[in-house]
């Protein structure tokens, strides 16, 4: 921690990382860790202690002892790499880090690695607080295979993603950048409204990719959870409310990437309603899928309440952020207090409502802020 | 031409300027200032670009909160450092800006060849250096048919080619159009390149003519 570019990295990269990530290890540690660590099994007063223990520690012994178990816990360590690389890899072309590119790479190849380890060894914490504990239950339940493994799987994610930084920062000279690019759609029409999916395109296809992974994730399990009242409209404006805030981080970026580049576009002279209705073209393209399978799977008049408050209530995530500014752990509380307090008003099944409350909501927001 | 009303602009509870009342007269107005004064603000504000409380009236009729669009087809902007999403072209920008601001066809003809932009507008600005970008922001600030033309930091990045060309365009634009220019410059304007310039200065979180 004493040398100075490890103490910068950590401050720039690092913090950066879990402050913009905040609510994706919120869900993560909800939805996989909390299960992993202890698996939780109604009625088992028949059982021993020992069968007990075994059905509580079910998934974290899978995760060492059978082949799909440890490609389930290998794969998430991968994902959550990638995720990272990612991650850094754009941060490292943002206006305040461009510094690094002509300090950082005038040390030794081998201190700039060092130092970009430890950083990307603090950004997979969580993974290595998963491995560890695999480990630990792996080694006191006798699989000693791939608990001594993992320790080598961590370290060659770290030193690779390490390695990967470092020629980033090296390269900058030798490698023209590929982000300008997105040649085959210099010839397409660019609305402003569409300039966000562009970037998404060129920049953000990882947490696009990632985001569409966790909405296919939450309908199939709400499916599964209530698979006897499919064509209820509250199971389908539970699966929208899920998906609109499984988008929120897109939307926390569509927000920042509004203030960045386009400054300009609030110059142009464009009226309030032109301005929402480029807002809902936007969240209309980016939730495309979901609309459609909500619209598909739901029938017509249930699909469509759906669809309407899966895009209502992304805008007035969107719009909130006109409100709050870029805080996102302020905007994450206010996520989470929105999400829990539509959730119950849909149990009483005021869907078509939370609809037209939420779509009239984001107007007014973004009323106030033009 | 434009003028503030009970103007104030504040930055997590800090008052950064306040300005109960000014008119800028018509013609060119250079606002000068220290680092931090509050130059960019104004100048952001009266673009429309970042709230603030009060009111701006261009001509005395349109207010920059009530007739917004309309406001805004007649005020452009030029920031000090513009940036620009990296994979649209200079030209896709121009075209974007001439449609909003309602210019005839082929505006940016005069503007491109005048700082010979032509070789490489059509290539995403991602590609483009520091001073390409300004050289964009500016002939992008000209588009339309503007009232009033805001130009933060003109001259930072630009070459010694260019700015000549830019006050030739001042000139020519405050000549046809009777357009008024609002200016923040740290550098000095060469004598006789722009006709008579009015100074103001910010200070003490508030703008004023200099003693």
């Amino acid at each position: 921690m004493k040398n100075p570019l490890t103490r910068v990295l950590l401050k720039v990269v690092a913090r950066g990382f879990y402050q913009e990530h905040t609510g994706w290890l919120i869900s993560l540690f909800l939805v996989v860790f909390v299960n992993f660590f202890w698996t939780r099994v109604p009625s088992q007063n028949h059982l021993t202690e020992a069968q007990i223990l075994e059905n509580g520690f079910r998934l974290v012994l899978l995760s060492v002892s059978e082949p799909i178990g440890v490609a389930a816990l290998l794969g998430v360590c991968f994902v959550y790499s990638l995720k990272s690389w990612n991650y850094v890899a754009g941060r490292l072309k943002s206006v305040d880090v461009q510094f690094l590119a002509y300090s950082s790479n005038a040390l030794p190849w081998r201190q700039q690695v060092t130092s970009w380890s430890v950083v990307q060894g603090v950004i997979l914490l969580p993974v290595v607080v998963l491995c560890l504990y695999a480990m630990v239950i792996g080694v006191i339940f006798h699989h000693w295979l791939v608990p001594l493994l993992l320790p080598v799987y961590l370290l060659l994610l770290t030193v690779t993603g390490a390695a990967y930084y470092t020629r980033l920062l090296n390269d900058t000279v030798v490698k023209p950048d590929k982000r300008a690019g997105l040649t085959w759609a210099r010839n397409w029409p660019k609305p402003v409204f569409s300039l966000f999916l562009y970037e998404i395109i060129a920049t953000k296809r990882v947490t696009y990719f990632l985001t569409k992974g966790a909405s296919a994730a939450s309908i199939a399990l709400l499916l599964l959870a209530f698979s006897d009242s499919r064509t209820d409209v509250r199971l389908a404006g539970m699966i929208a409310l899920c998906c609109a805030v499984g988008h929120f981080i897109l939307i926390f970026q569509a927000s920042e990437f509004e203030l960045f580049y386009l400054p300009f576009a609030r110059n142009l002279p464009y009226g309030r309603g032109q301005a929402y209705g480029q807002q809902v073209l936007l969240y209309g393209v980016l939730l495309l899928p979901e609309l459609v399978w909500l619209l598909a799977a739901g029938g017509f008049r249930t699909g469509l309440t759906a669809a309407g408050l899966l895009l209502s209530v992304t805008l007035l995530l969107r719009t909130l952020l006109y409100w709050t500014g870029q805080h996102m752990t302020s905007y994450l509380r206010i996520v989470v207090g929105l999400f829990l307090f539509l959730l119950l008003a849909n149990l009483f099944a005021l869907t078509g409502l939370l609809a037209l409350g939420s779509a009239l909501a984001a107007g007014l927001l973004l009323y106030r802020y033009r | 031409m434009l003028q503030l009303h009970n103007f104030s602009k504040s930055y997590r509870g800090r008052a950064v300027l306040r300005i109960d009342s000014f008119a800028f007269s018509p013609g060119t107005s250079w606002i000068q200032g220290a680092n931090g004064s509050g130059k960019s603000t104004l100048l952001r504000a009266i673009a429309g670009v970042t709230p603030f409380e009060g009111d701006i009236l261009l001509a005395g009729q349109l207010s920059v909160k009530k007739q917004a669009v309309a406001y805004r087809r007649l005020v452009n902007f030029a920031e000090a450092e513009p940036l620009f999403p990296e994979f649209l072209t200079g030209r896709e920008l121009i075209h974007l800006f001439r449609a909003a601001k309602n210019g005839p066809p082929h505006q940016e003809d005069f503007y491109l060849e005048g700082l010979h932009m032509t070789s490489y507008v059509h290539e995403p600005v991602g590609t483009y250096s520091s001073g390409m970008l300004k050289k964009l922001s500016l002939v992008l600030a000209f588009l339309g048919q503007p009232t009033c033309i805001v130009l933060d930091e003109p001259l930072t990045t630009l070459d010694a080619a260019a700015i000549p060309v830019l006050c030739s365009w001042m000139v020519r634009q405050q000549a046809q159009q009777g357009t008024s220019f609002l200016l923040s410059s740290h550098q000095a304007f060469a004598a006789g390149s722009l006709p008579a310039m009015q100074q103001l200065l910010i200070e003490h979180a508030t703008l004023h003519y200099p003693e």
